[in-house]
């Protein structure tokens, strides 16, 4: 019983050594900011497509 | 068909032991590693292909001695290549597995660093295995984006600090 407790003890004192705790919204943020660059990325690269492909208007 | 479904059901086969331990100390320890695997398999896969593609870039740019150089690299390409591709399948894995066997501590960092991972995955594989010219067109492109890679270095970095010691 007493070492269960003391073990229970030194994961409490494990769960204090804890990397680096970031506030409440921000993983949150950090979720959906990497949504908005993923998809951001894939509609710049359908653009980049889409304006390579597309042929140049000439003025005369 | 049952040639692809037997090295997945042995995939699984031998991944169902590890979570049974899970409580265990050193399970915990040993799943943590496979992070450590995967973070290291990303490095290795990766510095020196995107070095040797920025080398080549740069010596066809500038002509005389390195273009010939360059031109004589072609046949170290395929090579490079490969091992680029078997490094970060096995990287992937190793860090999909770590991810799964911790799901109960699963946070956003960890979540978005999945999708990351995942979305360069499938743009390497399409990019490799597709017939069609367009999705490799696509794939090529999205695949070398510079702000994908940021941005699994950042939730790479993020996720190794917010996780536990």
């Amino acid at each position: 019983m007493q070492r269960e407790q003391e073990r229970e003890r030194e994961h409490e004192d494990d769960d204090d050594d804890e990397g680096l705790a970031l506030g409440g919204g921000i993983p949150d943020a950090i979720l959906y900011g990497t949504i908005v660059v993923i998809v951001a990325s894939v509609a710049y690269t359908g653009f980049k497509i889409y304006k390579t492909k597309r042929p140049k208007l000439t003025s005369r | 068909m049952n040639t692809k479904i037997i090295p997945i059901i042995f995939l699984l086969l031998f991944l169902s032991p590890i979570p049974a331990f899970a409580d265990d100390d050193d399970a915990e320890d040993a799943i943590e590693s496979l992070g450590w695997v995967a973070i290291g398999a990303g490095v290795i896969a990766n510095l020196p292909f995107i070095l040797f593609n920025k080398w080549r870039k740069y010596a066809i740019c500038a002509g005389g001695q390195s273009l010939l150089m360059a031109r004589q690299a072609v046949s170290f390409y395929k090579p490079v290549l490969n091992f680029h591709i078997i490094l970060n399948s096995i990287g992937y894995f190793a860090g999909m597995t770590h991810g799964l066997l911790l799901v109960n501590d699963l946070n956003s960092i960890s979540l978005s660093l999945a999708i990351t991972m995942t979305v360069l995955m499938v743009s390497g594989v399409l990019l490799k295995y597709t017939s069609s010219r367009h999705t490799k067109v696509f794939n090529r492109l999205l695949h070398g984006q510079f702000g994908l890679l940021l941005l699994l270095i950042a939730l790479i970095a993020l996720h190794v600090l917010t996780g536990d010691d």
